[in-house]
């Protein structure tokens, strides 16, 4: 069994990053179970999230979108 | 015009494959059904030809912009205040913990559904109390239309408590306020809610 990761969604502020287990029977590819999702955010916070979380070489080509500066910022003390 | 064989002709075709494929002809049909029946995965209608090249339903609304999938997601009990700080979260004494959320998705519509089984709050951490893990990132801030809630181990200003989606994270208020909640330390809590976001 293997799991594809699928980058959804990317923008240069989120992505959605989408894993799926697949199996290989007789040629065929078969998708096992439901998709599993996380979004991110281009912040100082997600970015940290994500480099924990993401393997290479889908950490690297979600960056090379988001650029070296987060683009959204995050509120010191949150108004609502 | 007479198009009736001759004697010796059909003695000619019987003695030929011809004659014993047409004896076959049964099982050629079954096999045509059979092929008719796959015909769709086998051979999608191009999208030239007015088809979507898909091969199947949720791939062809896919391919007509309008995606369709079920699948899961971890929530996670954080609060959004500059240290980012989540509170400490463990399973109740004696119960096991679920930290469990559902996604249907269809299009830009996602329905939700989260259910936190016997989690306890040993330190809060922080006073903004925010869901994190969302499967996708929100269209900007939209209120979520809650189909029902049950929570406990939030604390607000006073009255009961709301949900609306900020980014990738879901937002606890005061319903009737825009005052926001925090975590409150609880030996064994419970939240269940669904809704729709907009992405």
């Amino acid at each position: 069994m293997n799991t594809k990761i699928t980058l959804d969604m990317l923008t240069n502020e989120s992505v959605s990053i989408k894993k799926q287990n697949y199996m290989t029977v007789d040629g065929t590819e078969y998708a096992i179970g439901e998709p599993y999702r996380k979004a991110y955010e281009n912040s100082q916070k997600g970015r940290i999230e994500l480099q924990n979380e993401l393997e290479e070489p889908y950490l690297s080509a979600t960056l090379s979108v988001w650029g070296v500066v987060p683009t959204i910022e995050e509120p010191e003390v949150e108004i609502l | 015009m007479n198009n009736a064989f001759s004697k010796d002709e059909l003695s000619r075709i019987e003695s030929t494959d011809d004659f014993l494929a047409r004896y076959n002809i049964k099982e050629l049909k079954s096999s045509i059904k059979k092929m008719e029946n796959k015909i769709d995965t086998l051979f999608p209608l191009a999208i030239s030809n007015g088809g979507t090249g898909a091969t199947n339903t949720a791939g062809a609304l896919s391919s007509l912009g309008i995606p369709i999938e079920t699948g899961t997601f971890t929530p996670t009990l954080i609060n959004s205040d500059s240290a980012g700080v989540p509170p400490t979260v463990t399973a109740a004494s004696g119960y096991t913990m679920t930290m469990d959320g559902y996604y249907w998705r269809f299009g830009r519509f996602v329905m939700i559904y989260i259910t936190l089984q016997n989690f306890a709050i040993t330190t809060v951490n922080g006073t903004y109390a925010r869901i994190g893990g969302l499967p996708f990132y929100t269209n900007g801030n939209f209120d979520i239309a809650l189909n029902n809630i049950y929570g406990t181990g939030v604390t607000t200003a006073g009255g009961d408590i709301a949900f609306y989606t900020s980014g990738r994270t879901l937002i606890i208020n005061n319903r009737m306020t825009t005052n926001s909640a925090s975590w409150q330390v609880i030996a064994r809590s419970f939240i269940t809610l669904s809704g729709v976001m907009i992405i």
